[in-house]
């Protein structure tokens, strides 16, 4: 079915590791742990003009599929970022590169892998002189959701809401106004589930979700496989019953942040 | 671009920031000057209540900041980032009561969301943590704890607009400063209130007194007689030359020598008329050292309170801007006064004012303001209803209660000890009346206004007259109290300041709309889903019918030229006697240009 929207929920850089190194040069308050804290407004400055790595030494079973990645817009045109797993003892097996990442809210499929106790998985972040910075970073299995979505799903990535407020003078002319962002808000629906869908996939993303963690969420990736956006879970529906059963619905309610303008 | 370029676009973005200052420690712990040797994870969090080695620590200011959307550029090196978690903001303005006290100080409430967080920022040493910050404890929760002196740091409100591609730029906000008071909360629902009050809160008794309370006692008994005398004085507090009291007796030292005094009893400044005598006192009495201010013009003793008595810093006192009102008019004013116990400065502030003076916080540029009720020129304006106020939010209604046609100022009060309350404790009364005011054809009756003034000894007659027929002069009649809106377009005129301004609601005897002067006596800025306007309420200069003000004047140089070729502000600063032709053939002054009365 088109349209099944796919998520990265489960960040492996923070569920999976024992240890985190980073061999560039930190500036206080723009450090690593901001890249992987889910929260967009805290950002990681890597290293100007370097190469630098952010080593994760993972636990075991740690299946990854997909970066998820999303990059402060600052505009240079000179970050680009490289994944690798030791596939061996100090031996780094490249399961993806990407370029020109400045500004990027993306999902980038890399080569599917598991980790092996101890061993490493490396996000290596290759800066010319602009200074850039990381929102957030997820490195994850990639969940397509079961059903596609259906007609009235809001693709959270068109033009925000604003809200326009006019000022009328006294004798009716108009003597200024303010913009207001609203908010964006998508819903994500599920229905016609499998029990075993709901109980394995779903709720293991909803109670992350409900946590307070946030998620990539590419809403058509059939159609529109660049349209991402950075979500927290606003409000999650308890999943129920439908006819015919065994079949089930559950849905989820999210604030978005699309890409920096 | 700058504020002021930004406001006035249409469709303009805003965006309210919370600064919050906190004492931090620029040291590392174990390291250097840094003698803390505690385990690794046991470190402190760089502030003082968790400091282990409080001898060496090394005070640096660190900002927190907080905003109503999402905001990069502000975070620098070694801050937190800029939380989103500002949920609203409100204010309570300041309110003038010209020559009639401090008025209602501003005060304001922000409201914040309680969040998770990673300590970065904040936490040198979270690498060492056996624990993950972003899974134990909240972020205000570990505030309480780790900076609990938080009472009197600076906060900053930033009202301002995001630039025409939707970033921050510092240059198109303002700032209005305050210092915190209170921190509620977090609440059960994760919400943080944070109150801050201007800084005239540093005057307050329970803060700051003149002269400080003195901690010296008699060591024993001694008679009326005696003029030497030993004293314990654990502070060092008092000094040759200084006024002491005892009891109700003042007493001059003429020398001090280790712990025994010398001194000349029952002795007071010379301005004071009336009879001290001096009395036995006893041992362990209080020996209390009292403050002189002899002969000195407002603006030196305001700054000595606010200074000296208060603490607040000089930045915030912009002394030039005071001697400016002193030279308009109130060079005469100097004030005398040997206040013998701790006093408020607080109350000492609002004594002066009471002498057709205001005194007030300007938050928004973060100065303590002075002013007279002299007539000078508009600051700002003309505003009207076709392009300035906003719909709906014009309201007018007349002070009666404020006007009054006498004023009663006793004066010369007799000895620095006696109660300044009591009539018969002041050697001379100013009486004056606005007969005109009284009559049958106004208002048909008196109102009488009282001053107890400890300032004018009974030699300053002339200054008694002076503040008096000023302050009658601005009162007589009943003034205008208009309430408006403007748009943020229009915000330049703040709280103190003179502006014109016309409304339908307003008219002259003919139902004409015409031009009032106004003085802003409050102005509150609303900031509400993502609308920005400021209320205003202004009192007018004059009263509620036209051409009943007149303004003050000091004799003009010899080289004035004619009224209508000289600058507004010798306008507003000398005394025009009526042109020959006001622009339409006739004798007077130009339609709104005033009489002048010549000081």
């Amino acid at each position: 079915m088109a349209n099944q929207s796919k998520l990265i929920f489960e960040n492996n850089l923070v569920e999976g590791p024992s240890s985190v190194s980073y061999s560039g040069t930190e500036i206080s308050g723009f450090e690593k742990e901001n890249a992987y804290d889910y929260l967009d407004f805290s950002t990681f400055k890597p290293q100007v003009s370097a190469t630098t790595n952010l080593d994760f030494t993972m636990g075991s079973s740690q299946t990854v599929q997909a970066l998820g990645i999303f990059a402060k817009k600052v505009g240079g045109s000179g970050l680009d970022i490289n994944v690798f797993y030791e596939s061996s003892p100090s031996t780094f097996t490249s399961l993806g590169s990407f370029t020109n990442l400045d500004g990027a809210l993306s999902i980038l499929d890399i080569t599917d892998t598991t980790s092996v106790s101890g061993r490493r998985f490396r996000i290596q972040f290759v800066s010319d002189s602009t200074q850039y910075e990381i929102r957030q970073l997820f490195l994850g299995p990639l969940i397509s959701l079961e059903r596609g979505q259906y007609v009235g799903v809001n693709p959270p990535t068109l033009t925000q809401g604003k809200i326009l407020n006019n000022s009328i003078s006294v004798n009716g002319a108009l003597i200024g106004s303010t913009v207001k962002r609203e908010k964006v808000i998508t819903r994500i629906e599920q229905e016609f589930n499998t029990q075993s869908w709901i109980r394995g996939t779903w709720e293991s993303f909803t109670s992350r979700a409900a946590s307070g963690k946030g998620f990539f969420y590419q809403w058509n990736p059939t159609d529109y496989p660049d349209e991402v956006v950075y979500c927290m879970a606003q409000k999650v529906d308890a999943p129920e019953n439908i006819s015919p059963t065994p079949l089930m619905r559950a849905g989820l309610t999210a604030i978005c942040r699309q890409p920096d303008e | 671009m700058t504020y002021d370029t930004q406001k006035v676009k249409a469709g303009k973005e805003p965006v309210q920031i919370l600064e919050i200052d906190v004492r931090a420690c620029s040291l590392t712990y174990g390291t250097g000057a840094c003698t803390a040797s505690g385990a690794a994870g046991t470190e402190c969090f760089n502030s003082f209540a968790t400091c282990q080695d409080q001898a060496n620590y090394a005070n640096v200011t660190k900002t927190f900041r907080f905003s109503s959307v999402p905001l990069d550029g502000l975070q620098s090196a070694g801050d937190c980032p800029t939380f989103p978690t500002l949920m609203g903001v409100s204010t309570t303005p300041t309110v003038l009561t010209p020559a009639k006290g401090f008025g209602i100080r501003s005060k304001v409430t922000v409201n914040l969301m309680d969040m998770p967080w990673s300590d970065v920022g904040i936490d040198k040493y979270r690498d060492n943590r056996t624990y993950n910050p972003l899974e134990q404890g909240s972020f205000w929760s570990k505030f309480m704890s780790r900076w609990p002196f938080y009472e009197n740091n600076e906060i900053r409100i930033k009202t301002g607009y995001l630039d025409d591609n939707g970033n921050y730029d510092a240059s198109n906000f303002i700032t209005r400063t305050y210092f915190l008071d209170t921190i509620a909360g977090p609440d059960k629902n994760g919400r943080v209130t944070i109150v801050g009050k201007d800084i005239l809160k540093f005057a307050d008794g329970e803060k700051a007194n003149i002269p400080d309370q003195s901690q010296a006692t008699l060591t024993d008994d001694i008679t009326a007689g005696a003029t030497s005398f030993d004293i314990v004085d654990p502070q060092s507090q008092i000094s040759n030359g200084d006024y002491i009291r005892i009891d109700e007796e003042t007493m001059l030292i003429t020398n001090r020598v280790g712990d025994t005094l010398t001194v000349t009893r029952a002795a007071m400044p010379s301005t004071y008329t009336g009879t001290m005598t001096a009395e036995e006192h006893s041992e362990g009495s209080t020996v209390q050292h009292c403050h002189f201010f002899n002969a000195e013009q407002v603006d030196d003793i305001l700054y000595y309170l606010l200074n000296t008595g208060a603490g607040i810093p000089a930045s915030y006192l912009p002394t030039s801007e005071w001697q400016d009102t002193i030279d308009f008019g109130l060079e005469n004013y100097l004030f005398t006064a040997l206040i013998t116990e701790p006093t408020p400065v607080k109350d000492l502030v609002k004594e002066l004012t009471e002498h057709s003076i205001l005194v007030w916080y300007d938050e928004r540029a973060q100065k303590v303001k002075m002013d007279s009720i002299m007539w000078r020129a508009v600051d700002y304006g003309p505003f009207n209803d076709d392009s300035h106020i906003i719909a709906d939010s014009v309201s007018v209604a007349r002070d009666d209660k404020s006007r009054f046609s006498q004023c009663w100022l006793h004066y010369g009060l007799r000895t620095p000890v006696s109660e300044m309350d009591e009539l018969k404790n002041y050697a001379a009364v100013k009486l004056t009346a606005d007969l005109d005011a009284e009559g049958v054809n106004e208002y048909d009756q008196s109102k009488i206004r009282k001053i107890f003034s400890r300032w004018l000894p009974l030699e300053k007659q002339n200054v008694a007259s002076e503040i008096a027929n000023r302050l009658v002069n601005y009162y007589r009649d009943t003034k205008n109290a208009i309430t408006f809106s403007f748009e943020p377009k229009d915000d330049s005129a703040w709280t103190g300041d003179r502006l014109e301004l016309a409304t339908r609601l307003i008219q002259d005897q003919f139902g004409a709309t015409s031009l009032r002067e106004y003085r802003v006596i409050s102005v509150r800025e609303r900031f509400s889903k993502g609308i920005v306007s400021y209320d205003y309420t202004a009192h007018s200069t004059g009263g509620i019918y036209e051409g009943s003000v007149s303004r003050y004047g000091v004799i003009t140089p010899n080289s004035m030229g004619d009224y209508p070729s000289e600058t507004l502000e010798n306008k507003s600063r000398y005394a025009f006697i009526a042109y020959d032709d006001r622009g339409d053939g006739n004798e007077g002054f130009p339609t709104l240009d005033r009489p002048y009365l010549i000081l």
